[in-house]
């Protein structure tokens, strides 16, 4: 974790770099995360209308702003992990950075776009009675080590992708079927079968609820820290242990 | 006083199938290269020469054996790696020069350096699919040959750009190959090593197969 610190110079320049690159040839560049967020809790609060008979968008909007906002958050990383060792290739053959470096930059750049992102959540909050805006302020550490937690999982999917890169084609798919199985257009107090069994087996499941928790007046909000700050640390350490021992992936690439 | 020293090195690739996990790429590798020892890597394509620049620099490890520096190693082996034709030269060096790990304070100055020398005048601040490939190969090589070099490792020779920028650019890598403490140099342009350096190496079948003057290397390769 120190290493990963004393390169964090490299990392943070990376992501940035990477959305440079990325939004480079747009014109409103980096706001596109914010318009994908907002029309797509529009899209969904119609569909949820268009399902149920009835548009309340007061009462959907901030649920589903704060469940989108963790969950592409999520997708993005597990996906960008598994493609980009092989996309950093050429400078992993080329320089003495490990390949730990590129996974913080994945973390750091979607932490980036996430923040980016904070503005419309804040303002859908702010348009419910129910909603507590400044839970958002609360949530920012808790999400911080959702994202050191989520550095063991992505670091051991990335490496495997370089030993089996069909896992490029599988981890994509399943972790998008994972929205259909994340309280973001069902309710975990609905009575779906196996609802609480799903929310309880699911990571981000669990953050979802902690971050509605935590932005609601009616949620009770610190029953989740315990348990995400316990998952940080135990990844931590098995992080750690996995930079110490397991030997560079660049043999393989 | 030595500069490099390969102990006993063996390197072997990961391939993942189950009939050949590893593939041999160098083996039992010794040799040491002292300081104002300018060293060619001789030895047909597939014969581990970039691996063991690799190794050279820290890049790899070795499977088994000891690789030891006495110095600042720098590494040429890819001129255009990390660099992004959306972005501009001055981006895509400050990108490189970070990963070279200078420090913040010396980078501007880096870089008007990496400016004045490429002379492609404004073109440094358009995104680089704006430029020629005369241009990317002027700011590649300016980017390269910028940084003082201490032990300097060289995979290939530089696809010298337009003739204007040719006889600069050759009195350039002059000075940076007599200025690096060592030099290991690897190509197959057999006139270049016999020109830039006193002392070749030849590898053949994972191993060192010839060390001796660059004259007799060249010869033992050739034949």
């Amino acid at each position: 974790m120190l290493r990963l610190l004393k390169s964090q110079r490299i990392w943070r320049h990376l992501g940035w770099r990477d959305l440079r690159i990325q939004y480079g040839r747009s014109r409103i560049g980096p706001l596109w995360s914010i318009s994908t967020l907002a029309m797509s809790v529009v899209g969904l609060v119609l569909a949820q209308g268009v399902l149920v008979g009835e548009i309340n968008f007061g009462a959907a909007a901030p649920r589903l702003a704060v469940a989108l906002w963790i969950w592409f958050f999520f997708s993005s990383i597990i996906t960008e992990s598994t493609i980009v060792l092989d996309a950093e290739r050429r400078t992993l053959l080329n320089s003495v950075i490990d390949e730990s470096v590129f996974i913080a930059k994945v973390v750091w750049k979607h932490l980036a776009t996430m923040a980016l992102s904070l503005p419309v959540v804040l303002l859908l909050l702010l348009t419910s009675r129910n909603s507590d805006p400044w839970g958002l302020l609360l949530l920012v550490p808790i999400v911080f080590a959702f994202s050191v937690a989520l550095l063991l999982p992505i670091s051991l999917l990335a490496r495997l992708t370089v030993v089996w890169p069909d896992l490029k084609g599988i981890v994509p798919p399943t972790t998008q079927m994972l929205f259909f199985f994340s309280p973001i257009i069902w309710s975990p107090s609905s009575n779906l079968p196996l609802s609480e069994t799903i929310v309880n087996l699911n990571p981000v499941a669990w953050l979802i609820l902690t971050a509605q928790a935590f932005t609601s007046t009616t949620a009770e909000k610190y029953s989740y820290i315990v348990h995400i700050v316990a998952f940080a640390l135990v990844s931590m350490a098995a992080y750690s242990t996995l930079l110490k021992w397991s030997s560079s992936i660049k043999t393989r690439l | 006083m030595e500069a490099l020293r390969v102990d006993g090195v063996s390197f072997l690739r990961s391939q993942g199938t189950r009939r050949s996990p590893h593939r041999v790429i160098l083996s039992d590798i010794s040799f040491a290269v002292d300081r104002g020892e300018r060293v060619a890597l001789l030895g047909a394509n597939g014969t581990g020469k970039s691996t063991l620049l690799r190794l050279l620099a820290g890049i790899l490890q070795p499977t088994t054996g000891t690789v030891s520096r006495f110095g600042r190693v720098s590494s040429m082996l890819d001129p255009s790696f990390a660099m992004s034709d959306i972005l501009s030269p001055l981006e895509n060096c400050r990108t490189r020069l970070i990963l070279e790990g200078i420090p913040s304070s010396n980078i501007p100055t880096i870089i008007r350096q990496i400016e004045e020398f490429a002379e492609i005048g404004e073109q440094f601040r358009h995104p680089m699919n704006t430029l020629s490939s005369g241009m990317w190969a002027r700011v590649a090589f300016a980017l390269m040959t910028t940084l003082p070099h201490e032990i300097l490792l060289i995979d290939e020779g530089f696809g010298l750009a337009d003739n204007s920028f040719r006889a600069k650019a050759r009195t350039r890598l002059l000075q940076l190959y007599s200025d690096a403490d060592a030099l290991v140099f690897a190509s197959h342009d057999s006139l270049l090593l016999r020109s830039t350096c006193t002392r070749g190496i030849v590898l053949k079948d994972h191993v060192v197969a010839y060390d001796g003057t660059i004259e007799q290397a060249v010869e033992f390769h050739e034949a």
